[in-house]
């Protein structure tokens, strides 16, 4: 039996953007434009220098509709580095590929191997006594378990499943190619490399069955180290498999209480700690942050009156503590009051009255509903791309509305609340 | 609540003041202030008092911040009172008198939940704020909504909508360019836009990359043409540069021959020669310099005896030399140390004579003495403290026993202990009875709430536990059974869609088909095919066999007579034949196809109308299927005289009717736990009773009866709450009487314990200072002291023996190290002299140290001579085995020499000169040869010499230079159009480089991604604000409909007290869009709108909406203290006299504190409400 060494990787989607990521000033833009491509440059680096025996491309190759067939020739490029090295590369291709325009037109050089659509074939590596069995995408969706008529596998050889498929289902991966992994592992392979879930997931241990998920997060949901998986066979035996982060932009999202915190400059203090860390743990990577503060704090009112300027203040502090290392996403203000809303609720006041109205709003659907029309003229403006995708906006959603609801409260009662700005009132201005 | 005193104790410029407010409900308490007295601070005061010191205070200038303080007593709604004291800091600031911490929750609940921004807003007017209201008001744009929500929460919420508004529109408008959202959306379309076109496409590429492989194949096609071309010139050139060098080689080989046969000796055989000679020239000459040199060396050793015996004795010499220092130092000390001696003997000849008795003390007895001396002083302490000890304890006890007896007899208090001890264990009964009650009534309304909203039935809580209802089980299954016939519905309604196509399709090729009308013969095609081969036939005869058809033409043509057809009439006619005979053959062909399709279409349609005959079957057994379906679900609900919806809808009736009995569960169980606790109290209240009764005859010493919990109040408490209060003082009252006597009665034993103690020591201590005299006088005997020394004399004698005896011992040491010098000086001196006499025999007659010097110098000299005589011994060695060496390599070079001469056969080395000679000469010829072989080789382009002659040998050397310059030609012709090409590939290259963009198409969209972001950032932002003014205006107006009656009606009424009656009532007027505002009615029935207001009236107008809306707060919540803060300072008497009684009004509701620096105001309260009603603190 023959040793060696390879590396599995999925989910490339090369040049898709990162989405979800406003630009403000001081935001270090550059870094992050071309991160799918940086992200893929470095796995063919990795595959160089640790000088693999082959590479495994589990499907989702390009981003489905992305049609710049410069994309193309820099995933050639790459494969021409790992042919000048003698790095065979296997691919199937998954759902976005099969809807790409890419492959038609594009020649990989001779390292490349893609696997046919029409059934599973097998390509045998005889001087590592190696058999990979897979089988691409014909169309976008396929519904079929493919799994099934994957070949048998070679006796006394070292066999591998390239497979594409969303397993028995996976929250926010369309359900493609779906197999039991019971069934995998009793297929007999030793191996099985699938793509399309986006998270690394071990499904089964010797024989192995994983998704090394992608190889760069995308949006605040892809959080995390995101890499490939480097598998060293001994005497026909997985002897050791390490996840391997390649990623060139790590996504974070945190949640900071702010309970014990009464000033915003504390906030900013809190805050400048936790980037610290987050920083830290990014290993000199770019880092997303998305951050959302939650907490009854005597800060909500200055916090939710002028948002922009905390946000801003959040940027800049952010620079301050990590220069160009970090990228504020998205802030978040689902901070309380220190007053109690219960009791502000039951209040037989104007403002309990406009507490219980908002709670009746709250708890009627079609009373929700009935406030999307409000939307209509921007709904006229909005771009169709800002209601689709990971972070879209849907403002005719019941629970996108909900969540309004709660922001308009948190707004309104501080508003209510707070003293007149033209006179400090009889008590004085500050109070406790 | 209400504040009954307010102690500013440590605040602003206050110390330790106290307003103490005891004036009746309906009485207003006036502050009354010049400027700087404090009144700003008193108005802080209460904030900081209520709810905490702010952070940042401008009340800490004459009290530091740590030091802040002030105090109250609050009396809540029920008349329970709670004196509180409130400090500065982070935590536990809320404290009682005593100093123990009160939690704020007591407080909170004191005042009704208030939070401290919303008591402020709600309980406290200026007259700033006041004048800014009014005018806000009567400035205009305000509806009436959006006045009385505002005065109901003392905010400008017009302000807030405009500003809710104004930062939506910020964000975005519909038509709009600049506010960001609107800037957004236009930079995304834009750089998505420039993404779409930074975009290259497949095809592009393709297109580009063919065009570039057609160029790269026409290059390459030239190239190689050019090539073999430049071949064929290169070799003419070669073959005509090779001509000469052949020549050249031939002569080269004709000298070689020339030379013969001579040795050939090898290439170095001549520097060999040369070498070896001169090496043994240079031999001779070193050997002949060293044989003089090893002469020279030996005559100049000789020995020396006498310089032998001083090195053999060296060390002993050196050694001495040491000693010399040293012995010249101990002499010049035995001088001072003789003058030391001589002093110290006198002295101790001096000490000697004043104690005779010194010396004569035996040893031990001065240790003894001097240890007794220190026991003396520590003995007689020990004793006075023992003796004070035991009288201080005597008298102790007497007293500790006076007090016990005067505690006498205590009560049992088992019964009494264990009732209260069973009321704590349940922790706070009333409260959980409070908490009960509470929830029992959150869940009747919450049932209530559940019933009213279940709807399709109507009845009380009582009967919808009972109600009789399908399970859920029989809804899945009728909801299954409806689901069902909607889909066998729909699916009927689907496949009769597809029928209703598919009879269309049929009917339309049916027409067609008849349409298409008359099918041809089989006869008319054969009589067209006859026709058609006649007409060929004819064609046949006229040009294959070049008959003349005329007249079988006209026949076939049917011409007339006298008319003779032409050829190109039967062309014409044999063409017309064979397209009539195709057509015939066509249509026969096709009416076949058409019959077999009419047969199909007639079988479809049969098929289609049996289809539809089913259909129509099913649809009546779906709508009877339906009928009785509706009819036995109605029949399931008939129990609860209920008209059903569908089953899928009523499944979440069900839910809600499940809901609704969850509900009333928790509601009967709020009931049971309510019944449970009263009765468990009610226990507790008997058994604390019977334990009250148990003790109620003792009255402990030291407890007062007139601390309110006495055993008659306690027999008539009425409640669990003042029955455990009353045990739990008595249990206290009878715990500490206890505590008490049980500490006297062990602080008794512990004093006799100490008496006992103390009495024992004095005793001990007696004894010991007994038996330290006898041991004194013991210690004392023989010693020449007279009878009754004291110690401090024995101590100074003792002193003296010592000074003594130290002296003695100096005088002996002193004398011992002079006769040590003396024995050193003797031992140097001999060893001296015995030095001198072996080596330095002429140093005999001098004296020790002069010697010893003399000695050292001789032994320096000789070490010297030493040295250099060990140099020339090794240079003579060295020398004589140079020497050899030399003969050695002398020897072999001899032999080398000799072999040079034997390999060129030479007898002498002028031969041998000779034949190297010769031999060069040879070699010299050899290898130009070689090189010119290598030459023509070379240039003639092959492998070897035969092949090259060959090659040459049918050319015509005359004849070359113009086919070179032919070839040149072609070549150079050829070449041109070779760069045209590659300059051809060069531009489509660079076109294919051109497209390949990079990653600027992604770096594109990436730039787009950022600008989505920032839409979907802008559009959430922009809802929030807008959805915000929305629902804020909604509520404001159902707030305006809920309230708009009672509260118009009494500001009204204040609104006509507050103008003096100049306005008699407030009413409402709607615009044509049906908006409402406020207008005020005259007292002359005029109406006015706010506008037209003077300043003043503005202020009253929103003094008695603000007063109107705080009075219906106050029959809803909590009443706290109402602050007005000068109010009145722009009001005419007549006005503030009018104001002042609506705050008198006001205070019959809750607590009135009026802060003003005019004292004409206070003296108007005081006309206007009487003395009786009026409470004034100045400041």
């Amino acid at each position: 039996m023959t040793s060696f060494r390879f590396v599995h990787a999925a989910d490339i989607h090369l040049d898709s953007p990162l989405i979800g990521l406003e630009r403000y000033e001081g935001a270090p833009v550059e870094r992050l434009r071309i991160a799918t491509r940086d992200a893929f440059a470095n796995l063919v680096t990795l595959c160089c220098e640790q000088e693999v025996d082959f590479l495994l491309i589990a499907g989702d190759l390009y981003d489905g509709g992305w049609k710049d067939f410069n994309t193309g020739l820099f995933f050639a490029q790459q494969m021409h580095r790992l042919g000048s090295q003698q790095i065979p590369v296997f691919i199937v291709r998954g759902n976005h590929d099969a809807q790409s325009t890419m492959t038609k037109h594009l020649s990989l050089p001779a390292n490349v191997v893609q696997f046919d659509s029409s059934a599973a074939h097998t390509r045998r590596l005889d001087a590592l006594d190696v058999a990979i069995h897979g089988r691409s995408y014909a169309t976008r969706e396929v519904t079929d378990d493919l799994s099934i008529d994957y070949p048998e596998p070679l006796p006394g050889g070292f066999n591998i499943g390239l497979l594409h498929t969303s397993a028995d289902g996976r929250e926010g991966h369309e359900p493609y190619a779906p197999c039991h992994p019971e069934a995998l592992v009793a297929k007999g392979y030793d191996y099985w490399a699938l793509g399309h879930v986006h998270q690394r997931e071990v499904l089964h241990e010797n024989p192995w069955v994983l998704f090394p998920g992608n190889l760069q997060g995308r949006h605040a949901r892809e959080t995390g180290a995101k890499g490939c998986t480097v598998v060293d066979v001994v005497d026909g035996a997985v002897s050791h498999i390490e996840a391997v982060p390649l990623d060139v932009v790590r996504w974070s999202r945190r949640r900071i209480d702010l309970a014990d915190t009464s000033s915003c400059d504390a906030m900013l203090d809190l805050f400048a700690q936790v980037v610290t860390d987050e920083v830290a743990q990014a290993d000199d990577r770019l880092l997303a942050l998305r951050l959302e503060f939650h907490g009854s704090t005597a800060a909500h009112g200055e916090l939710v009156h002028d948002t922009e300027r905390w946000i801003n203040e959040i940027r800049q502090r952010a620079m301050e503590v990590a220069d160009d290392n970090v990228w504020i996403e998205k802030v978040r203000f689902r901070t309380r009051p220190v007053v109690s809303m219960k009791q502000l609720r039951e209040r037989e006041d104007p403002l309990g009255e406009l507490l219980r109205g908002l709670d009746d709003l709250r708890h009627d659907p079609q009373a929700v509903a009935d406030l999307a029309p409000v939307f209509d003229e921007l709904l006229q403006k909005l771009p169709h791309q800002a209601r689709s995708g990971p972070e879209s906006v849907d403002l005719s959603d019941g629970h996108t509305l909900c969540q309004l609801i709660d922001d308009v409260e948190s707004l309104l009662v501080p508003e209510l609340l707070a003293e007149n700005e033209g006179s400090g009132g009889p008590l004085g201005k500050e109070l406790p | 609540m209400r504040i009954r005193r307010l102690d500013l104790q440590a605040f602003g410029p206050f110390t330790e003041r106290t307003l103490t407010m005891e004036a009746a409900p309906g009485s207003v308490q006036i502050l009354l202030g010049r400027n700087g007295a404090g009144k700003s601070s008193s108005l802080r005061a209460l904030s900081a008092l209520l709810f905490g010191f702010p952070h940042n205070t401008p009340d800490a200038w004459l009290h530091e911040n740590r030091k802040l303080r002030l105090g109250a007593l609050l009396e809540g709604d029920d008349g329970d009172t709670l004196e509180i004291v409130r400090n500065k800091g982070r935590k536990d600031t809320l404290r009682d008198p005593d100093g123990k911490v009160i939690p704020e929750a007591e407080l909170e609940q004191l005042l009704g939940g208030m939070h401290g921004e919303l008591y402020a807003t709600l309980f406290a007017l200026d007259h700033v704020r006041l004048r800014e209201a009014g005018q806000q008001l009567v400035s205009g744009g305000e509806d009436l909504g959006e006045s009385l929500f505002g005065a109901g929460m003392g905010r400008d919420v017009h302000q807030l909508l405009a500003r809710l508004r104004a930062n939506a529109d910020g964000l975005f408008l519909p038509r709009g360019k600049t506010p960001s959202l609107n800037a957004a959306i236009s930079a995304f379309k834009k750089a998505h836009a420039t993404a779409n076109k930074a975009q290259l496409q497949p095809a592009s590429w393709r297109r580009a990359k063919d065009e570039e492989a057609r160029l790269l194949s026409e290059r390459d096609e030239l190239g190689r043409s050019l090539k073999a071309l430049q071949k064929q010139r290169e070799r003419l050139v070669r073959l005509s540069q090779v001509l000469p060098l052949l020549a050249r080689f031939d002569e080269l080989k004709r000298q070689r021959s020339g030379l013969g046969d001579p040795i050939l000796l090898p290439a170095e055989a001549s520097a060999a020669r040369v070498a070896v000679m001169d090496r043994l020239r240079l031999g001779e000459a070193t050997l002949a310099q060293l044989d003089k040199r090893i002469d020279e060396l030996a005559a100049g050793l000789s020995d020396d005896a006498s310089r032998n015996e001083l090195l053999i004795h060296g060390d002993q010499i050196k050694a001495l030399f040491k000693r010399l220092g040293a012995q010249q130092e101990a002499s010049a000390d035995r001088v001072g140390l003789c003058a030391r001696i001589a002093a110290l003997r006198s002295e101790a000849q001096s000490a000697h004579a004043n104690n005779d008795s010194a010396g004569e003390m035996e040893p031990g007895r001065q240790p003894r003495l001097r240890k007794l001396i220190s026991q003396q002083q520590l003995l007689e302490e020990q004793l006075a403290s023992s003796s004070s000890a035991s009288l201080s304890a005597t008298s102790k006890l007497a007293r500790l026993t006076e007090q016990l007896d005067g505690l006498g007899e205590l009560p049992h208090d088992a019964t009494l202990r264990a009732a209260v001890h069973a009321v704590k264990a349940e922790g706070d009964l009333p409260r959980q009875q409070t908490e009960a009650a509470a929830r029992v009534t959150r869940c009747r309304a919450t049932a209530a709430e559940q019933l009213a909203r279940l709807g399709l039935w109507t009845g009380s809580l009582d009967d919808v536990q009972g109600l009789p209802c399908p399970t859920h089980e029989t809804v899945d299954r009728f909801d299954g059974r409806w689901l069902q016939l909607q889909r066998d519905e729909t699916a009927l309604d689907t496949s009769e869609q597809n029928l209703a196509l598919k009879q269309a399709r049929v009917d339309d090729e049916l027409a067609s088909l008849e349409k298409q009308g008359q099918v041809p013969s089989e006869e008319a095609l054969q009589a067209a095919r006859a026709r058609r081969d006649q007409g060929w036939a004819l064609v046949q005869r006229a040009w294959l066999d070049g008959q003349d058809i005329d007249r079988a033409l006209a026949a076939h043509l049917e011409s007339g007579p006298g008319r003779n057809p032409s050829h190109r009439e039967l062309a014409v006619d044999v063409g017309a034949g064979i397209e009539d005979s195709d057509q015939a053959a066509d249509r026969l062909r096709l009416s076949s196809e058409q019959g077999a399709l009419l047969a199909r279409l007639e079988e479809e349609h049969r098929e289609l109308a049996e289809q539809q005959a089913q259909h129509s079957e099913q649809r009546t057994a779906i709508t009877a299927a339906k009928e009785q379906l509706v009819a036995e679900w109605s029949e399931q609900w008939t129990p609860a005289s209920i008209k059903p919806l569908p089953p899928g809808e009523m499944r979440p009736w069900l839910e809600r009717l499940s809901g609704l009995r969850e509900a009333l569960d928790d509601l009967h169980q709020a009931e049971d736990a309510d019944g449970l606790l009263s009765e468990r109290m009610a226990q507790h209240v008997q058994q604390l009773r019977r334990g009250l009764a148990d003790v109620a005859d003792h009255d402990a010493p030291g407890a007062t009866r007139d601390d309110g919990h006495g055993v008659i109040e306690t027999a008539e408490a009425a409640d669990l709450a003042s029955c455990f209060e009353t045990a739990s003082a008595k249990l206290a009252n009878l715990e500490a009487t206890q505590e008490e006597a049980r500490r006297l009665g062990q602080r008794q034993e512990q004093l006799a314990d100490a008496l006992a103690l103390a009495q024992l020591t004095e005793k001990e201590n007696q004894a010991k200072l007994k038996l330290w005299q006898e041991n004194w006088s013991a210690a004392l005997n023989g010693l020449p002291l007279r009878e009754g020394v004291t110690t401090d004399e024995v101590e100074a004698f003792l002193d003296a023996q010592v000074a003594l005896a130290k002296q003695v011992q100096g005088l002996r040491d002193l004398t011992a190290r002079v006769a040590g010098i003396d024995q050193a000086q003797q031992r140097f001196e001999a060893d001296t002299f015995l030095l001198v006499e072996r080596c330095a025999a002429d140093l005999k007659d001098a004296d020790a140290e002069s010697a010893a010097e003399e000695l050292a110098k001789s032994l320096a000299a000789a070490e010297s001579a030493q040295v250099l005589r060990d140099r020339d011994d090794g240079l003579l060695v060295k020398c004589r085995e140079e020497r050899d060496e030399c003969e050695t390599r002398l020897a072999a070079d001899r032999v080398l020499r000799d072999d040079l001469l034997r390999s060129a056969n030479c007898q002498t080395v002028e031969e041998l000169i000779a034949a190297e000679e010769r031999s060069e000469l040879a070699r010299r010829l050899d290898g130009r040869l070689a090189e010119s072989r290598e030459e023509v080789v070379t240039v003639g382009g092959a492998t070897d010499l035969e092949s090259l002659r060959a090659d040459v040998a049918g050319l015509d050397p005359d004849a070359l230079p113009g086919d070179i310059e032919l070839l040149a030609q072609e070549v150079e012709q050829l070449s041109e159009k070779h760069g045209q090409a590659a300059q051809a590939v060069g531009a489509q290259t660079e076109v294919v480089k051109g497209l390949d963009q990079g990653a600027l198409a992604a770096e594109a969209a990436a730039v787009a991604e950022n600008e989505l972001a920032s839409v979907r950032q802008l559009t959430m932002a922009f809802a929030r604000q807008h959805l915000a003014a929305h629902l804020l205006e909604r509520e404001i107006q159902r707030y305006r409909q809920a309230n708009q009656g009672p509260l118009l009606d009494r500001a009204g009424q204040l609104f006509r007290r507050l103008t003096a009656e100049h306005f008699c009532d407030l009413t409402v007027a709607y615009d044509d869009d049906g908006k409402p505002s406020l207008v005020c009615i005259r007292d002359d029935e005029r109406e006015v709108d706010p506008p037209q207001l003077s300043e003043g009236e503005a202020d009253q107008l929103y003094l008695a909406l603000r007063i109107a809306s705080l009075e219906r707060h106050l029959q809803r919540n909590t009443p706290l203290p109402f602050v007005a803060d000068d109010l009145f300072v722009s009001f005419d008497d007549a006005r503030a006299e009018a104001g002042l009684e609506v705050l008198g009004d006001l205070a019959q509701q809750t607590q009135v504190i009026f802060f003003t620096h005019h004292a004409r105001l206070a003296e108007i309260a005081q006309q206007t409400l009487g003395p009786d009603r009026v409470e004034l603190f100045e400041l």
